[in-house]
């Protein structure tokens, strides 16, 4: 009697699909990675601020803060809007390709110089410390110069953290979320220990008028009764602290990797970082102020922090080592800063390179980590430029800051502004105060921001001339590279192909869920093949808990794939699904695994996959040739051939916009 | 859910009359129809010729299920047919798989019965997946032999 079961015993062999772009992290990891960034401004803007305005510097800090609050606002409509939601994406729907590219341009000019910033700032702090502890033991003559010192320190951590994302972000976000966690008890020590000091020494708070310097007013020495109106001056100095909130713009290109549920998820960060920035940028910066004495603050505008310690009551000693641990923090929080704007300008890049303005060849992903490395070392390079041109000036680098985060900042709140006019879509989440007059909704919440924002990029532009001379340049330059980049994709009409998700691909042999990379007990399979009907996929997604259940997205390929041996490219059909199923994936903030089984029998194929991984339920879309039921009795008949022996259960879900039908099979 | 409470010898036929698949799918109806009373046979044939059409109920273990679910029926009516000779499956887009076994059942149409439905097909499937099954029951001549064979089959399962 002839073996028809022969094929079917074969052994199940998978393609798996590894990507760096399916893994998803908590609200506090994302909250660290933007904090990383933008409460690292802690340890340098109060410096610098107060350099160009005075010693109000710190209420203009605090101004900004609250500032910030409202523009984070902006960032989570945008990003329940759009998952990928960065600059690029919102500008390009609301003001065309042409702004997006402008847009992107200007803010990878400000990636290219927060990672300096925050690199030689943290420089700084350390080669500060080791001076003051080589002076505490006599070694005066070991002095390290904090010029070289800080430059050096710099590059270093640069290549560090460069190589940290190549090798991936699971790795950088775990980093991030250790550095805000020895930070927040720093900084509790020090909000101590400081109202400790001022009980027993009070000290005035700093007045409230602004000195702005001639160089700080740039251009507008040449407008001189501009000079006498109030509201430009407060628009002016505003405009030279607003470096504290740099770093807002990374909570757009985290959210797509924040996991399920996302907005909420999203504005629980959203929140956690406005406080957490506004106590150690905002009060931090004013308890400096109050207690570090007029006469020796200078000395520590690139170290403010430091200086704040080494002027709080208490024995010497213990203010050198807190000392210690604020440098050695600081090192380590400038240092995430410096990591995060290099995740941030590989997302804005990322997203950009998807829509076929760069070409492919900057997203393929490295061949072990899958990481887009291409694009890391590209920012790196370019961060590395700019430590080396500025030889460790940090106030030369904070003039240079903030234009291209500024008029990003602007023209993507006008483009969700412009949004709200053009795409009537509902939104998940709207900034408030929205009016109806006449059936027309008036967003006077989102204006206000705008015209915020707008006043003080125009302020930024024409007073900190060294940010628009070198910003524009940047930015001019940047442009041009990514229209001819453009101009070179169209030619060799790669474009379509490019947008697909870029992968790696790796054979498996054998399937277990450790090869296939599940990380939970539970598992659910999920069968697509039409990348256009993902609805099924759509309810499983909306259905699992994350935290203890595996998505596994599997596509059958009856043609193509090969059997054994290497994998290079999947086929052209399954880059489509693969894009859409990561996108959907990406949407609900949920990691899936997705692999390729070749198979002829696909209803077997499913059942065979689940029963190996030992998933607890089967989830499929409706057949266009069978009728549902008709794909249930399948199921039903291949399980049942599997399970025999182990009498193991399996719930198969069958999924249609509107229907379902849902069974235990044993 | 065990196959055997839904048979008995008496609703086992071997060896079957019939050479091809149609002639065995209505040798099977027709005596399903008798033993249960049911008049209208051309009826239940046209529902397992119409499931049948949509998609095949042969196994490559040899083994054929043709089912369908009609509203008269109200509970599960199984009947099982052995032939030492391999029948072919005569569907156009299914691979060339033959069977030496049959186990046709008709079911009631209820959703909530539609469980048990899959729950006896998943059945089958598991007492056949024993591959020395089929061969063994190829060679019995009586009802009662295939009817025991099946009944140490499923003690062993469950053994198991």
């Amino acid at each position: 009697m002839q073996d028809q079961m022969e094929p079917y015993r074969a052994r199940t062999t998978a393609v798996v699909i590894t990507t760096a772009m399916l893994t998803f992290i908590s609200f506090w990891r994302a909250s660290a990675i933007v904090l990383c960034d933008l409460a690292s401004s802690a340890y340098y803007v109060c410096g610098i601020a107060e350099q160009a305005v005075g010693k109000a510097a710190p209420w203009f800090i605090i101004i900004v803060m609250f500032f910030a609050y409202s523009v984070r606002a902006t960032y989570i409509e945008s990003c329940g809007m759009f998952v990928r939601a960065g600059v690029y994406r919102v500008v390009k729907e609301a003001m065309g390709s042409t702004m997006a590219k402008i847009s992107v341009s200007a803010l990878i000019f400000d990636y290219a110089i927060t990672g300096p910033i925050s690199s030689v700032c943290a420089g700084k702090y350390l080669v500060g410390f080791i001076n003051d502890v080589f002076t505490l033991f006599g070694l005066t003559h070991l002095h390290v110069s904090p010029q070289f010192g800080s430059v050096v320190f710099a590059i270093l951590v640069t290549l560090y953290f460069w190589r940290k994302n190549v090798i991936g972000i699971e790795e950088s976000s775990d980093k991030a979320l250790k550095i805000m966690s020895a930070t927040t008890i720093m900084v509790v020590i020090i909000l101590v220990w400081s109202a400790i000091s001022l009980l027993i020494d009070p000290k005035p708070l700093p007045p409230m008028t602004m000195q702005i310097t001639p160089e700080a007013w740039g251009w507008l020495n040449d407008i001189p009764w501009l000079k006498t109106i109030g509201a430009v001056g407060v628009l002016v100095a505003v405009g030279h602290s607003v470096l504290a909130m740099s770093g807002e713009e990374t909570l757009a290109q985290v959210y797509r990797e924040i996991a399920k549920p996302k907005l909420q998820n999203m504005k629980k960060a959203a929140f956690i970082i406005f406080a957490f920035s506004f106590i150690f940028t905002g009060i931090v910066s004013l308890l400096a102020v109050m207690i570090v004495p007029d006469d020796v603050r200078s000395k520590f505008a690139d170290n403010l922090i430091s200086g704040l310690v080494m002027y709080l009551h208490g024995p010497y000693i213990l203010k050198l080592v807190f000392q210690g641990v604020v440098a050695l923090i600081g090192t380590a929080i400038l240092s995430g800063a410096l990591n995060t704007a290099i995740i941030g300008a590989n997302s804005v890049l990322s997203r950009v390179a998807e829509d076929g303005v760069l070409t492919g060849w900057f997203r393929e992903p490295h061949k072990r980590y899958g990481t887009t490395y291409r694009i890391i070392t590209m920012i790196a390079a370019i961060q590395i430029a700019t430590i080396l041109l500025c030889r460790g000036d940090v106030y030369l680098l904070g003039e240079a800051y903030a234009f291209g985060l500024m008029w990003s900042f602007t023209t993507q709140t006008a483009s969700v502004l412009l949004l709200r006019f053009r795409d009537k879509t509902p939104r998940e989440w709207k900034v408030p105060l929205n009016f109806k007059i006449g059936g027309v909704e008036i967003p006077i919440g989102l204006a206000l921001i705008f015209i915020g924002l707008f006043l003080i990029t125009i302020a930024n532009l024409v007073t900190k001339t060294v940010a628009t001379k070198w910003g524009s340049i940047f930015t001019l330059g940047f442009f041009v590279t990514l229209l001819l980049s453009e101009y070179h994709n169209k030619k060799i009409k790669k474009a379509e192909l490019d947008k697909h998700e870029k992968v790696n691909l790796r054979f498996e042999g054998e399937l277990t869920p450790e090869r296939c990379g599940c990380r939970h007990p539970n598992k659910v399979v999920v069968a697509v093949r039409d990348p256009h009907s993902l609805y099924h996929l759509k309810v499983a997604l909306g259905r699992v808990d994350p935290k203890t259940t595996d998505v596994v997205v599997l596509t059958i390929e009856k043609l193509t794939m090969p059997t054994s041996g290497e994998v290079e490219m999947l086929p052209h059909d399954d880059q489509l699904l693969l894009t859409n199923v990561v996108a959907m994936a990406e949407k609900y903030g949920i990691h899936v695994v997705p692999l390729v089984v070749p198979a002829k029998d696909a209803t077997f194929a499913m059942a065979k996959v689940a029963f190996e991984l030992g998933a607890s339920e089967i989830v499929v879309g409706k057949s266009e040739q069978v009728a549902p039921e008709v794909q249930l009795e399948r199921l039903a008949i291949a399980w049942g051939y599997l399970a025999a022996e182990t009498g193991r259960r399996i719930t198969v879900r069958i999924a249609w916009p509107k229907h379902e039908l849902k069974y235990e099979l044993t | 859910m065990q196959l055997t409470h839904y048979i008995t010898p008496k609703e086992i036929i071997v060896p079957l009359k019939g050479t091809t698949k149609e002639a065995v799918y209505k040798e099977l109806v027709r005596y399903l129809a008798d033993e249960h009373h049911i008049r209208d046979k051309d009826k239940l044939l046209s529902a397992i010729l119409e499931r049948e059409e949509s998609a095949s109920t042969f196994l490559p273990i040899g083994v054929a299920i043709p089912h369908a679910r009609i509203p008269s029926v109200e509970d599960i009516m199984l009947i099982m047919g052995v032939t030492s000779a391999a029948i072919k499956d005569t569907a156009k887009d299914s691979a060339p798989l033959t069977a030496n076994v049959f186990c046709m059942f008709f079911s009631p149409t209820e959703d909530k019965e539609f469980g048990r439905h899959l729950k006896l097909l998943a059945r089958i499937a598991a007492v056949f997946s024993d591959t020395k099954l089929v061969p063994e029951l190829a060679k019995l001549k009586s009802p009662e032999a295939v009817f025991e064979r099946i009944q140490r089959r499923e003690r062993e399962m469950s053994e198991e």
